[in-house]
């Protein structure tokens, strides 16, 4: 009985000490560390030369493509933010110049500047995985990077805490 | 005459001049998680982006990189979880559990030997 008694001390224990462990290490996961934003030449969709150096020190960076679903949906709030002031530099991925093109002249262009990575190297380089991803970058580093949609929610969540 | 080892993973052949550069490759590529799968390594995905990443793994071997170099690429840009070998500091409490759980047994059944 008595061994019975201290069985049921002790699985609960260690069973709160487990998931307490798995919690305290999702969150550590979910925090984000800023990495060097990647050193890059390239070209934009109007063919002018684009380096690091022609960016702010502040910036927005969209990941998009005139192929991708899911940006098109996410593109009214990115036109929403360019019309409350908000620079967002773009980063066509893996699209073709006219598609592209094309795709801003018809739904808006809510970008600055349109990057163009054809073979998605400077996105490789940046940890994107697909599109849409939206990253902020100060200073020279990545100082948040979402993966998926944005929205009104991700941008408070995310991105303002950080204007 | 130049023997070229050949290894095919998806849709691309890499080519590689010395058999232990193919092994490293071989061996990263299943170490190394797909970034857009719910599970599985590079080798076994044929996603767009495992493409570009075995692309560049393959790249980096070419340009003399070490695999603790290449792993740690990786790991920055998509995260310690691309890694199939977990990382020690950062989960110590895992690694420790069932000791935690032995040492609790062991005191449980002190106790019971005492009453």
């Amino acid at each position: 009985m008595q061994f019975l008694r201290y069985s049921l001390l002790i699985i609960p224990l260690v069973i709160i000490i487990f998931f307490g462990f798995i919690i305290l290490n999702e969150n550590n996961a979910r925090e984000f560390v800023p990495i060097e934003m990647t050193k890059f030449s390239s070209t934009t969709l109007d063919n002018k030369n684009i380096k690091n150096s022609d960016l702010p020190d502040t910036y927005f960076l969209n990941v998009w493509a005139s192929w991708c679903i899911t940006c098109k949906i996410e593109h009214p709030f990115l036109l929403n933010l360019k019309s409350n002031g908000i620079d967002i530099v773009g980063l066509n991925y893996k699209d073709t110049k006219s598609k592209a093109l094309g795709w801003l002249k018809e739904l808006g262009d809510p970008y600055s500047i349109s990057i163009f990575d054809y073979k998605g190297d400077i996105a490789l380089d940046m940890g994107v995985t697909g599109a849409p991803e939206t990253f902020l970058v100060k200073n020279g580093k990545i100082v948040m990077h979402h993966l998926g949609e944005l929205n009104q929610e991700i941008w408070e969540q995310k991105f303002e805490p950080h204007l | 005459m130049l023997f070229f080892s050949n290894i095919l993973f998806g849709e691309e052949i890499y080519a590689f001049e010395n058999p232990v550069y193919e092994k490293r490759f071989s061996t990263l590529l299943n170490e190394i998680r797909c970034p857009k799968c719910t599970s599985g390594s590079l080798a076994s995905s044929d996603a767009p982006i495992s493409r570009d990443l075995k692309n560049k793994i393959y790249e980096m071997i070419s340009f003399g990189y070490s695999d603790d170099e290449i792993i740690t690429y990786v790991t920055d840009r998509y995260g310690n979880d691309s890694s199939y070998e977990p990382n020690f500091s950062e989960n110590i409490v895992l690694w420790l559990l069932p000791l935690i759980f032995l040492i609790f047994c062991f005191i449980g059944f002190y106790l019971k030997r005492r009453i």
